[in-house]
């Protein structure tokens, strides 16, 4: 559909840009640090502690050590077990009352 | 070059790709020069207000998400942005009489078609400049640009039924001033 509103519009004339614009535009830009979101910036490093296992080594290393550090140190903590007395053996393997009849 | 698209650049860009940077900018610095001219109306502004938009793409490309727009749809969004900062920002230039006179249609007529031409185009710029501020960014966006309505709402990040709103009031004021 023809508009003649339209037509008339495109009769505004303007400028040309200057002629190394488009440089000068990208040497201004690119002297500008990039700005990464953390959301980003965590998946990023997510990604690549996951597919490269040389990525964050130390990182990795030090997580072992504190987990084994934290298992070892939560099994000292805890209460030892009480050991077995020998009396439930017997009881425990259900050879008790065949042991007692048989003295009987 | 042209089998690759803006939003695969811009995936190249988030990653400090700077070849990928400058294609960005080659491909979309005309029109959007075009667009910051017809804002801000003159070149030194026009020149600034692209190069801040360009910087802001560059700085923050991880931002951009080809799934939730086109990058010509962001990159204008910010242009706009840029360019409204800068004319908020900027004192309002006092009433060229000179200039107006040469606007105003005189008793004579134009002596050749150049002037005319001249005086039909700052009459089209003063008659888009007088719009009210979304109104003349709607105007741009669809008719200059050339970007469909729903194109054009994504840009402002408004319904499209509120853009053809803004594109109805602002065809009756231009036809009232140009005299349609």
């Amino acid at each position: 559909m023809k508009d003649d509103l339209k037509i008339r519009l495109k009769r505004w004339q303007i400028e040309e840009p200057s002629a190394d614009l488009a440089n000068r535009i990208a040497t201004h830009a690119l002297q500008h640090k990039q700005i990464i979101p953390f959301s980003i910036r965590l998946s990023r490093a997510l990604e690549a502690a996951l597919t490269d296992w040389t990525y964050g080594l130390a990182y990795k290393m030090a997580s072992i050590a504190l987990i084994a550090c934290i298992g070892v140190t939560i099994g000292l903590a805890s209460p030892q077990p009480e050991s077995l007395s020998i009396d439930i053996v017997p009881l425990a393997l259900g050879t008790e009352d065949v042991e007692g009849m048989e003295e009987s | 070059m042209a089998d690759i698209t803006d939003e695969e650049r811009m995936i190249a860009v988030a990653e400090g790709n700077q070849a990928a940077f400058r294609q960005i900018v080659a491909v979309h610095l005309d029109s959007g020069h075009a667009i910051a001219f017809r804002f801000l109306g003159n070149r030194p502004d026009a020149e600034e207000a692209v190069q801040d938009a360009f910087t802001k793409v560059w700085m923050h490309a991880a931002r951009f998400d080809p799934d939730k727009a086109r990058f010509k749809t962001w990159f204008v969004r910010i242009l706009s942005n840029t360019c409204l900062d800068r004319m908020k920002a900027r004192i309002p230039p006092a009433a060229n009489i000179d200039a107006l006179q040469e606007v105003l249609p005189g008793k004579e007529k134009p002596q050749d078609a150049a002037l005319f031409q001249k005086q039909e185009s700052e009459k089209i710029k003063q008659a888009v400049q007088s719009l009210p501020e979304r109104q003349r960014i709607a105007v741009m966006l669809c008719y200059f640009e050339e970007m469909t309505n729903p194109e054009a709402a994504a840009a402002m990040n408004m319904h499209v039924k509120a853009l053809e709103g803004l594109l109805v009031r602002a065809r009756k004021t231009l036809k009232q001033i140009l005299g349609e």
